[in-house]
């Protein structure tokens, strides 16, 4: 018995430059086997979307969990716009991190499975404001022409900038086209830096928003 | 052997209680430690000395400081200038002198700064404005 077990380990032994790669191979594949794989979550078949409606996700990054702060009544931290295009409703947002690899970070549409896709989302709602068709049409029109500009992420979160958008400045200008602030005037800058900000909460905060959908 | 006992017992209290009041137990403590923390570029450290009413806000105000911080805006240093607690004693303000680039390649500008801080939970942290 001992001598077999020592035959085997020299065997190993001897092949260890076949078998070591071997069995990295068959753990790198285990572990990418048993990864969840993401859900792309789709609207129930009864909710009855408009142009212009609002997107609101809370993302599963790590800033989104890791800083504990005085009142912790979680919304979103971020939203985007809800259009219909090319036969599909779709997402017209503004992220970063979502590019293609080696490509800018630019505004993005994005279907709403994708948009909602469990990886990014741990938390959705659709909300509408308490405007006509019309106007939240046109707003939603705005958004598709600020993203048919390839316009570029914000990363100074500047509001008046409109070269370049981060997600709640693209919400507050394309309904800034049709005279609507979204916003309610609320603006949160940050000492040592320039820039008031306008928040995704600030928007639920500042409207009369009807809930059309949520999942937690 | 009684005495060096004596003294590391009490080494231990001190630092004990510094720590647990730690850098929020004074408005220019909470600020100071604020600042720090931009300099250094932890910009989830600083944020966790701001007040913020809805944890969905966080990830946005760190996107904020880490764009900034990627187009080249930097705080160079800072300096306390005055702390002044309201007298309810539940808010203060402090005076800061913060020297600033504004981007890469530019010169440093020296301002002074009023920062509003807030008490909650006995702790001092950073108001927004």
């Amino acid at each position: 018995m001992a001598n077999g077990l020592s035959y085997c380990f020299k065997l190993l032994n001897k092949n260890r430059h076949i078998l070591m790669p071997v069995f990295y191979f068959i753990l790198l594949s285990t572990i990418v086997a048993c990864r969840p794989q993401p859900t792309y979550r789709q609207l129930p078949q009864n909710i009855q979307l408009r142009n212009g409606d609002l997107a609101f996700r809370m993302g599963n990054s790590i800033e989104s969990a890791a800083v504990i702060t005085a009142d912790r009544s979680t919304t979103f931290s971020h939203v985007g716009i809800i259009v219909f295009t090319n036969d599909n409703w779709h997402i017209v947002h503004a992220v970063p991190g979502e590019a293609e690899k080696g490509a800018q970070d630019t505004m993005k549409m994005d279907t709403i499975p994708l948009f909602f896709r469990s990886d990014r989302a741990r938390k959705c709602a659709i909300y509408r404001l308490p405007v006509p068709d019309s106007i939240a049409g046109k707003a939603a029109k705005s958004a598709l022409d600020f993203y048919r500009r390839r316009l570029l992420f914000d990363t100074a979160f500047n509001l008046e900038d409109t070269t370049q958008m981060y997600c709640t400045e693209l919400i507050y200008h394309a309904y800034k086209q049709v005279g609507i602030d979204v916003s309610g005037g609320r603006r949160h800058t940050i000492p040592g830096f320039p820039y008031p900000m306008v928040w995704p909460s600030d928007l639920l905060k500042s409207n009369q928003l009807e809930l059309i959908w949520y999942l937690e | 052997m009684k005495k060096l006992i004596s003294f590391l017992s009490i080494a231990v209290i001190a630092i004990a209680m510094v720590g647990c009041g730690g850098s929020t137990a004074t408005p220019s403590g909470t600020v100071d430690a604020y600042y720090t923390a931009l300099e250094k570029g932890d910009f989830e450290k600083a944020v966790s000395y701001i007040k913020v009413s809805d944890e969905g806000d966080i990830p946005v105000l760190v996107g904020k400081l880490e764009g900034m911080s990627q187009k080249g805006y930097v705080v160079k240093s800072h300096k306390i200038l005055s702390e002044t607690i309201a007298e309810d004693g539940e808010n203060a303000t402090v005076e800061v002198e913060e020297v600033i680039i504004e981007e890469a390649g530019a010169e440093a500008t020296t301002q002074t700064s009023t920062t509003k801080v807030t008490k909650v939970d006995g702790k001092w942290l950073v108001l927004l404005f």
